[in-house]
C-alpha cells in the first residue's frame, strides 16, 4: 500500500512542473511571432488582415463618413449608425472609439514588422524590403487616416495632431498627441520608404509602389502642396499601367486596372457592406438626395437602386449574405480629381477641368460648362459635386467637405464637425496633457 | 468483529446459563418514530451494568435478562436515548426519535466535517428538504433566499437557463464572481459553454445535477471557511453532498410531479383602435389635423376593427414533468445509492423547453475497518432549446410587443404573417416563426466520477486519496430558416464543445484529544487538478430546404474553426483545528496554489486565515438555568483569492487566424501581463450565534467586510497601442454587509408543530478604486469610484413640462443637444438588502410551508420600454409599434401632471424627442417580495400504509411564485438581460430588454417509499 502511495506521489509531484505550464492551440507567444521568413511573411498578411476589419475597410469606416455626409442615412436600430447620421456625433459613439484602436492596430504590427525583419537571417533583401515596403505604406496609411479623422490635417501648424507610436506595444503606455506637422513628417517618410522598396506593380489588393505613390498624392494634396499633388497624381496616371474602365460599373468587378489599392474580401473573409446595405435588417441605405443627383444618362446613378422601398448602392453586391466586395481605398478616378484640383490651384480655376471632364466623358455626361467657373471657390463647387457622384458609397466624398470647408454650407452643420470628437475612453484613461478634446466638442 | 460478538454472546448466555436466578428472555424491535423503518445497530444495554446487545438489520434484538434488570437504554446515533422499564415483559417493542439537535451538529466543511459546536467560521447549511421537490430544472434556483448572505438570482424563465449567484456581494469586475461549486469533492464546472448567440439566455451546467440526489448544500461564506480552497474561494464556496446509502433495509423511493406554469405578469398592449387613437393624438399634437391614421390603419370607433392579443399565440401553459426513483441500503461493509432520474419542462413562451434523464450510482465499501473505499458515478443527458430573447431585433418578446394589433400572427390559411405586411416598424420578423421555426438546441452530455480511498492508519491518523472526473460533451445546433426576413438563403450554426477535468487529492488527517480538554483535528494535503477544453463550430448557409439544419445540407460553409484552453492547478493544503474545553475554538488553515494562469513571476499564492470561536454557554460562570442555551461568539481574518478569469490571459500573443485574400497570416491579439496574479480578498467576519428557551429560538448574526484587491481588471488602455484592453491586478471593491438570521419553533404542542426561518442580508457594494476611474461599459453603465458595480450611466429624465407636456431632459453638458454626451450616474442594479422567510406547519400528516422572499432597493433598466413606449415616434413614416397600454395616461391639455409626455411623430434624434432611448424614463424601481413557493402535503399515517403495503406515501401541492409584489412594469422584477460573460454578470445587471422573467408553477405531486 505505502508503495502504491509513493509510487503515485512521485508520478503526480513529477506531472506537476507541466500543469502550471499550459500551452494553447490557436495563439504564438508574441516575442515569436516574428523569428523566420515564413513567420515574417504571415504577419505582413496579417496587416492586411487589420485592415479588413468591420470598423475600418471592412465597412464601417466607409459608410460612417458617407452618413455624415448625408450621402446615406442610417434607418434601423443602432444608435452608432443614427448618431453618424445625425451628424451629431457624440465622443462616446461606438465607432469613433473602435475605429480609433483598430487604426492603431494596424500601426502596431507594422511597427513590430519594422523592427523585426531587418535582424532575420533567412530573409533576403528583395523580401526585406516587401515586407518593411508593406508595414511602411500601412503604418502610413493608419495615421492618415487616423490624421484626417480625428487631427486639424488641414492647419500644418496645428497643436491637434495624433498620437504617433513607432515602438511596438508591450505595455499599456500613452503615446500623447503630436502636433500635425510631426504627423505629416512621419507619414511622408513611411510613404518615401514604401514607394523605394515595394514591388512596382502588381495585384491590386496588396500594397506596391503604385499605392504608395497615390497615397502621397493625397497626403500631399490635404498639405496644400500642389506641386507635389500634382507630381505624384501625374505619376501615377502618366507612368504605371492603371487605365481608367470604359464602363464605371466595371470597376466594381474586383481587381480592374483603374483599381490602385483595394481591400480584398471573400465568401469566407467578409466585409459587412451588403449586410448592412441589404436585406431586412439594414441599418444603412442611400438618401433620396444622393440617388436622385444623377442625371438621367449619368452611368454612374444605376449603381444606386431602388430596392423594397430604399435606395441602395449595389457597389459591394446585393445579398446581404454574402460579403465578398471588396474595399475600393484608391482608384485611379481619384488621381484625376488630383490633378484636376492641383493644376486649377496652380493655373487658374478652369485649367483643372479637362480632368474632371474625362470622369465624366466616361460617364457618358459632356463637359463641365467653364464659363460658370469663375474663381477657386467655383472649382470647388464643380470638383466637389463630381466626388460625389464618382464615389457615393467608396468614403471619398466626406473628405471634400471636410478639406474644403463646406460642412457649414452643404449640411448646415458647425464647421468643429468636419474631424470626430476624441474618442470618450481615451479622454477618460489619459491625462489631459497626453491626449485632449478636440475644439468645439 | 463479527466473532467477537458472537463470543460476547456466548459469554452472556454463559453467565446466564449458570445463573441460579430465574432468567428472563426479553426481545423486540426498534422503529423509527418518525419513518416506521427499523433501526439496525442500536444499542440495547441494561442500566447500571455493561451488558447488553446490538439490534440486527431488521432493527431485532434478543437479550437475556438477570435477576434485578429492570431498565433498558436503547441508543443509536442520530436518535433520541430512550430508557425503557422492562416490568416483566418479555416483549419490549421500542421507537426512537430522531435527535434533530444532534443531526445538525455535525457540518460538511471543505475536505471534511466538524461539529457544528466547534465551527468558528461563517457556514450556512440548507438541508434537503428545504428545497425537495421544488419545480424548477436545477437545484439552484431552489436555494435562493434559504440561506443569508446567498443572493441568487433567475435572469430569466428559459427553462435551464442560468442563475446569478453572489456569496456576500460581487468581489470582481472582470473574473466571475461566481462561488465555487464542489460536488462531493470535485469541484465542477459551471460554464455556459454554448456557441449559439449570445443574445439567447445561456446555459446550466447544472441543471443536469439532478436535486433529489443532493442530501446536503453547504454554503462556505467567510475567510475562514473558504481558505482551504484558496485561490478559488473569494466568491465563497458551495459544496455538494450527494446522498449515500446507509446499513438497514433497503428502500426503494418513487417520486412524481407534475404541474404547470404561467408568465407571472405580462405588460398589456394597446388594442388596435386604442392604438390608432393614441397615434391619431400624436398626429394631432404634432399639427398633422385630426384623426391622421384614419384613413391608414382603419377607424379606430369601427367595431368591426380586427384586433389580436398578440401574447395569446408566443405565451403559452408551460408543462413540467419530473419522475424519480432511487433504491439505496446497505450492510455494515457495503452501502449503496442508485438513482434515476426524468425531467421534462416546457416554458411559457413556445419554442422553449428543457429535458433531462439522469443516473448515479454512489457506492462504498469497507472490506475490514482499516480501509474503506467510495465512488460516486454520475452521469446526464439535458436537451435545451431556446429561442432568441434579449437584447436582440430578432428576439421574440421585442417582436411580439411591436406586432401591428390589427394582424393575427398566423392568417386563417396558416401562414405567418409577414411584419413587413404590416404598420409595424420594429417588428422585423413574425415572433411565432421565430420561436417555432428558428432552431437553438443544445444538447450536453455530463459524466462525474470519483473514487476514493480512506486509509485509517490508526484510530487517530487517516490517510484518503481521491481521484475524480468531469466531463462535459455540449452539441449546439442553430438554424435560421430562408425565405423569411432574416436571410433568403438559410443560416445553420453547428458548434462542439467537451471539457474533461480530473483531480487528484491527497490528504492527511490526525484527530486526537488529550488531557479531555484538548482536541486537536489537522488536516495537510496536495491536490492536483488539469483542465483541457477543446470546441469548434462550424457556419454555414445557403440551404435548399428548411427540413434539414445539418450544415452538411448548406451550400457553402462561410466558417469552420476549432480551439481549446487549459489549465493546471497544484495545490498544498493546511488546516489545524484546536478545542480546548467545548469553550475555544480555533481554526488556522492556508493554501497554497500554483495556477497556470497566471504570469511568469506570480505563478504561486498563498492564502492563510484564522478563526477563533467562544463558546460561552459552556463556561462554569454560565447559569444553567438561563433563558439563553447557546451563546457563541466567533471572529475570523483571512485573505483568500480568485483566479476565474480565462486561460490565455496572461501572455503577450499574436493570433494565427489573420489570414487575407486565401493566405495564412498572423496578427497581434493582445498585451501580455507577465505580473499577473490572484485577485486577492481579505475578509473579516464577527459573529454571534445565540439559542433561547432550549435552542427554540436560534439567532446568527454576522458582520462581515470583503476587502478585495489587485482585481483582474480587463481595463480599458490607449487605444494607441492598439489594443482595447489589458487584464491587469488593479482596483479594489469593498463588499460590506450585516447578515442575520433567525430559526424559531414556535409552537410545539402535541401534534402541532409550527417553525419558522427568516434571514436578512444587507450589502454594501462599492467600487473603491479602479484604474479608468468612469470607463463606460456597455453604453449604460459606469464603472465610477464611490459607486457599486452595475451602477446606470443614463440621460436624466426630468419629467412632463406640465404646459407644453414635453418630456424634458437634462442637459448636461449644456451643449443645446440632448444625446450620449449627457448621460449621469443614474442609480444601480444592487439591493439594499435580501432575504427570506420560511413557515412550516405540520399537524399529524399534514405538512404546509410558506417560503416568501424579497430584495429591495435595486433598480432595473427596462430597455423594452423604449421599443413599445416611445410616445407614438415614426420611422420612415410608418409606426413604430404597437404601445404599452400604459401610454394612454399621456399628457392631454395644459395643467396635466403626468410622467408620460404627450404623444409626437418625433424620433429620439430629433429636438422634439418625447423620449430618449437611453434615460432615467425607463428606470425603475426593481423591488420586490414574493411568495416563492408555497407547498401542502400529507403523509399517510402507518396503519393506512400497511394496508397499502408501503412503507411511506406523501401526496403534495406545491406553487411556486405564487405571488410577487412589486412596482416594476417589466414581465417580472427578477430578470436580467446581460448574462452572457463572467463580466457582464458583474458590472451589468438589471437591465431588462425584451427578456421573459420567471414564471408561476402549480404542481402536485407524491413520493412513496416501498
Amino acid at each position: 500500500m505505502k508503495k502504491i502511495i509513493y509510487t503515485l506521489t512521485a508520478i503526480l509531484t513529477f506531472s506537476s512542473c507541466d500543469l502550471l505550464d499550459q500551452e494553447l492551440p490557436n495563439t504564438i507567444p508574441t516575442d515569436e511571432a516574428i523569428v523566420d521568413r515564413v513567420s515574417a511573411e504571415a504577419a505582413v498578411v496579417g496587416l492586411y488582415n487589420e485592415m479588413q476589419d468591420g470598423s475600418l475597410y471592412g465597412s464601417d469606416a466607409v459608410y460612417a463618413t458617407e452618413l455624415m455626409a448625408k450621402n446615406m442615412k442610417a434607418v434601423k436600430f443602432q444608435a452608432v449608425w443614427q448618431e453618424l447620421g445625425s451628424g451629431i456625433v457624440p465622443s462616446a459613439n461606438f465607432h469613433v472609439e473602435d475605429s480609433w484602436i483598430a487604426w492603431y492596430s494596424i500601426v502596431n504590427n507594422a511597427n513590430n514588422i519594422i523592427v523585426k525583419v531587418p535582424g532575420l537571417n533567412d530573409v533576403s533583401e528583395s523580401e526585406a524590403a516587401e515586407y518593411t515596403g508593406t508595414a511602411h505604406f500601412s503604418r502610413a496609411l493608419a495615421h492618415f487616416e487616423l490624421l484626417r479623422q480625428w487631427g486639424e490635417y488641414w492647419d500644418i501648424s496645428s497643436e491637434y495632431g495624433i498620437p504617433l507610436p513607432t515602438e511596438v506595444a508591450t505595455a499599456p503606455v500613452v503615446t500623447p498627441r503630436s502636433n500635425v506637422s510631426d504627423a505629416y513628417t512621419l507619414i511622408e517618410s513611411d510613404l518615401f520608404k514604401a514607394i523605394d522598396r515595394l514591388p512596382a506593380a502588381g495585384d491590386p489588393i496588396f500594397a506596391n509602389k503604385g499605392a504608395a505613390e497615390a497615397l502621397m498624392a493625397r497626403v500631399k494634396l490635404y498639405q496644400g502642396e500642389y506641386d507635389s499633388a500634382y507630381y505624384y497624381a501625374n505619376d501615377v496616371i502618366e507612368n504605371f499601367d492603371y487605365d481608367l474602365q470604359e464602363d464605371y460599373v466595371d470597376i466594381f468587378s474586383e481587381g480592374t486596372s483603374e483599381s490602385i489599392f483595394e481591400v480584398d474580401f471573400t465568401q469566407q473573409d467578409f466585409s459587412n457592406y451588403t449586410f448592412l446595405m441589404f436585406g431586412t435588417e439594414a441599418e444603412i441605405v442611400m438618401t433620396d438626395e444622393a440617388a436622385e443627383m444623377y442625371q438621367s444618362n449619368d452611368e454612374r446613378g444605376v449603381l444606386i437602386e431602388n430596392i423594397g422601398n430604399f435606395f441602395r448602392c449595389t457597389k459591394y453586391g446585393t445579398n446581404q449574405d454574402n460579403g465578398e466586395g471588396n474595399a475600393f481605398v484608391i482608384r485611379l478616378a481619384e488621381m484625376y480629381l488630383i490633378r484636376a484640383e492641383a493644376t486649377s490651384r496652380n493655373n487658374g480655376p478652369t485649367t483643372g477641368l479637362p480632368d474632371i471632364n474625362v470622369l465624366r466623358a466616361r460617364a457618358g455626361l459632356g463637359p463641365v460648362d467653364a464659363s460658370s467657373v469663375n474663381s477657386i471657390a467655383d472649382f470647388n463647387d464643380v470638383l466637389t459635386r463630381e466626388a460625389r457622384l464618382e464615389f457615393p458609397a467608396e468614403g471619398v466624398y466626406w473628405y471634400y467637405l471636410s478639406r474644403l470647408g463646406k460642412l457649414e454650407e452643404v449640411l448646415n452643420r458647425e464647421s468643429f464637425r468636419r474631424i470626430y470628437p476624441v474618442p470618450l475612453r481615451e479622454l477618460n484613461i489619459t491625462d489631459d496633457q497626453a491626449i485632449f478634446q478636440n475644439p468645439g466638442y | 468483529m463479527k466473532q467477537l460478538g458472537l463470543f460476547c454472546l456466548l459469554l452472556l448466555s454463559g453467565f446466564s446459563a449458570v445463573s441460579v436466578n430465574a432468567q428472563q428472555i426479553v426481545k423486540g424491535k426498534v422503529t423509527d418514530f418518525q419513518s416506521g423503518e427499523p433501526v439496525p445497530g442500536t444499542n440495547v444495554l441494561v442500566k447500571g451494568t455493561s451488558r447488553g446487545t446490538t439490534t440486527n438489520f431488521e432493527g431485532e434484538y434478543n437479550l437475556q435478562l438477570q435477576q434485578g434488570d429492570s431498565i433498558l437504554i436503547f441508543s443509536s446515533v442520530g436518535f433520541e436515548t430512550e430508557e425503557v422499564s422492562v416490568n416483566g415483559r418479555t416483549q419490549i417493542n421500542v421507537t426512537l426519535m430522531s435527535d434533530i439537535q444532534s443531526l445538525k451538529e455535525v457540518v460538511v466543511v471543505g475536505y471534511g466535517t466538524q461539529k457544528k459546536q466547534d465551527i468558528s467560521s461563517s457556514v450556512s447549511t440548507i438541508d434537503q428538504s428545504e428545497f425537495n421537490d421544488i419545480p424548477t430544472s436545477s437545484f439552484d434556483a431552489a436555494i435562493q433566499g434559504r440561506a443569508s448572505g446567498l443572493n441568487i438570482s433567475s435572469p430569466s424563465g428559459t427553462p435551464g437557463g442560468q442563475t446569478n449567484i453572489n456569496i456576500r456581494g460581487a468581489t470582481s469586475i472582470s473574473a466571475s464572481s461566481q462561488p465555487l461549486f464542489i460536488i462531493d469533492g470535485i469541484p465542477v464546472e459551471v460554464k455556459n459553454n454554448s456557441v449559439l448567440s449570445s443574445n439567447i439566455q445561456p446555459i446550466n451546467p447544472l441543471a443536469e445535477l439532478n436535486p433529489n440526489d443532493i442530501e446536503s448544500v453547504t454554503v462556505l461564506k467567510d475567510a475562514s471557511a473558504a481558505a482551504i480552497y484558496g485561490s478559488r474561494g473569494a466568491n465563497g464556496v458551495i459544496l455538494i453532498t450527494t446522498k449515500r446509502g446507509s446499513a438497514g433495509r433497503d428502500k426503494l423511493n418513487i417520486g412524481y410531479y407534475a404541474g404547470f406554469s404561467e408568465a407571472t405578469n405580462v405588460p398589456d398592449m394597446m388594442s388596435s383602435s386604442e392604438w390608432i387613437g393614441f397615434l391619431n393624438a400624436a398626429a394631432e399634437f404634432d399639427g398633422l389635423g385630426q384623426n391622421y391614421w384614419n384613413e391608414i390603419l382603419g377607424n379606430p370607433n369601427n367595431p368591426d376593427l380586427p384586433n389580436y392579443n398578440v401574447y395569446d399565440e408566443i405565451l403559452r401553459t408551460g408543462t413540467i414533468n419530473n419522475a424519480d426513483i432511487s433504491y439505496s441500503g446497505g450492510t455494515e461493509k457495503f452501502n449503496y445509492y442508485l438513482s434515476g432520474n426524468y425531467f421534462d419542462q416546457k416554458g411559457i413562451q413556445v419554442g422553449q423547453g428543457y429535458e433531462r434523464i439522469s443516473g448515479r450510482v454512489n457506492v462504498d465499501y469497507s472490506p475490514n475497518d482499516k480501509v474503506k473505499i467510495s465512488t460516486t458515478t454520475f452521469l446526464a443527458r439535458g436537451f435545451h432549446e431556446r429561442t432568441i430573447g434579449e437584447n436582440d431585433e430578432y428576439g421574440v418578446i421585442v417582436n411580439a410587443q411591436a406586432w401591428d394589433p390589427r394582424f393575427p400572427l398566423v392568417d386563417e390559411n396558416g401562414v405567418y404573417v409577414n411584419p413587413f405586411d404590416t404598420y409595424s416598424w420594429w417588428a422585423l420578423e413574425n415572433p411565432l416563426l421565430i420561436a417555432r421555426e428558428y432552431v437553438n438546441t443544445s444538447k450536453n452530455s455530463r459524466l462525474q466520477s470519483s473514487l476514493s480511498l480512506e486509509w485509517y492508519i490508526t484510530p487517530n491518523l487517516t490517510f484518503k486519496s481521491s481521484g475524480g472526473l468531469d466531463y462535459n460533451s455540449l452539441i449546439d445546433r442553430g438554424f435560421v430558416p430562408k425565405g423569411y426576413n432574416q436571410t433568403d438563403i438559410g443560416l445553420g450554426t453547428y458548434g462542439t464543445f467537451q471539457s474533461s477535468s480530473w483531480i487528484n487529492e491527497n490528504t492527511l488527517k490526525y484527530t486526537n484529544t488529550f488531557n479531555d480538554d484538548h482536541f486537536f483535528d489537522a488536516l495537510v494535503g496536495i491536490t492536483f487538478q488539469e483542465s483541457v477544453e477543446e470546441f469548434s463550430v462550424i457556419d454555414a448557409s445557403g440551404y435548399s430546404t428548411n427540413q434539414v439544419i445539418s450544415t452538411a445540407a448548406a451550400g457553402q460553409i462561410t466558417n469552420a474553426s476549432d480551439g481549446g484552453f487549459r489549465f493546471g492547478l497544484v495545490s498544498y493544503l493546511a488546516r489545524l483545528n484546536y478545542t480546548y474545553d467545548d469553550r475555544y475554538t480555533f481554526t488556522f488553515t492556508g493554501r497554497a496554489d500554483g495556477s497556470s494562469r497566471f504570469g511568469e513571476n506570480n505563478k504561486f499564492g498563498f492564502f492563510p486565515s484564522g478563526s477563533a470561536g467562544w463558546n460561552v454557554h459552556n463556561e462554569s460562570f454560565f447559569p444553567d438555568d438561563s433563558f439563553l442555551s447557546t451563546l457563541k461568539l466567533r471572529g475570523s481574518y483571512g485573505a483568500i483569492g480568485n483566479q476565474s478569469i480565462g486561460s490565455t490571459i496572461a501572455e503577450a500573443t499574436y493570433r494565427s487566424s489573420a489570414g487575407y485574400a486565401g493566405e495564412g497570416g498572423s496578427s497581434a491579439l493582445q498585451l501580455g501581463n507577465p505580473d499577473l496574479t490572484w485577485e486577492k480578498t481579505v475578509q473579516s467576519d464577527i459573529g454571534i450565534d445565540i439559542g433561547f428557551f432550549d435552542n427554540r429560538l436560534e439567532v446568527t448574526a454576522d458582520y462581515f467586510k470583503k476587502d478585495t484587491d489587485g482585481l483582474l481588471l480587463n481595463a480599458d488602455i490607449p487605444g494607441s497601442t492598439g489594443f482595447r484592453s489589458l487584464i491587469s491586478n488593479n482596483g479594489n471593491i469593498i463588499n460590506e454587509g450585516v447578515e442575520l438570521s433567525l430559526n424559531t419553533i414556535n409552537i410545539e404542542s402535541g401534534d402541532f408543530r409550527w417553525t419558522s426561518s427568516f434571514n436578512i442580508t444587507w450589502l454594501e457594494n462599492e467600487v473603491i478604486d479602479v484604474i479608468n476611474d468612469g470607463e463606460i461599459l456597455s453604453r449604460n453603465f459606469i464603472l465610477k469610484e464611490g459607486e457599486p458595480l452595475s451602477t446606470f450611466y443614463l440621460i436624466k429624465f426630468l419629467g412632463v413640462d406640465p404646459q407644453t407636456g414635453d418630456a424634458v431632459f437634462l442637459d448636461a453638458n449644456s451643449d443645446g443637444i440632448i444625446n450620449l454626451d449627457d448621460r449621469v450616474v443614474a442609480g444601480n442594479a444592487q439591493p439594499d438588502y435580501y432575504g427570506g422567510f420560511t413557515n412550516n406547519f405540520s399537524y399529524r400528516g399534514w405538512s404546509l410551508s410558506v417560503f416568501f422572499q424579497f430584495q429591495h432597493g435595486n433598480q432595473i433598466f427596462n430597455q423594452s420600454r423604449y421599443a413599445f413606449e416611445n410616445y407614438g415616434t415614426l420611422k420612415g413614416g410608418i409606426p413604430f409599434g404597437n404601445q404599452n397600454a400604459r401610454s394612454l395616461d399621456y399628457w392631454k391639455e395644459p395643467g396635466d401632471i403626468t410622467d408620460i409626455p404627450r404623444p409626437s411623430h418625433a424620433d429620439e434624434f430629433s429636438p422634439e424627442a418625447q423620449f430618449q432611448r437611453f434615460s432615467t424614463q425607463y428606470l425603475e424601481d426593481g423591488s420586490y417580495l414574493r411568495l416563492k413557493n408555497v407547498r401542502l402535503g400529507y403523509t399517510f399515517p402507518a396503519g393506512s400504509l400497511e394496508r397499502m403495503k408501503l412503507q411511506s406515501l406523501t401526496i403534495y401541492g406545491q406553487a411556486q411564485n405564487l405571488l410577487t409584489f412589486t412596482n416594476y412594469l417589466g414581465f417580472d422584477p427578477e430578470v436580467s438581460t446581460n448574462t452572457a460573460s463572467d463580466g457582464s454578470l458583474n458590472t451589468l445587471q438589471g437591465e431588462d430588454f425584451g427578456t421573459l422573467g420567471q414564471a408561476r408553477t402549480i404542481t402536485i405531486g407524491l413520493n412513496i417509499g416501498l
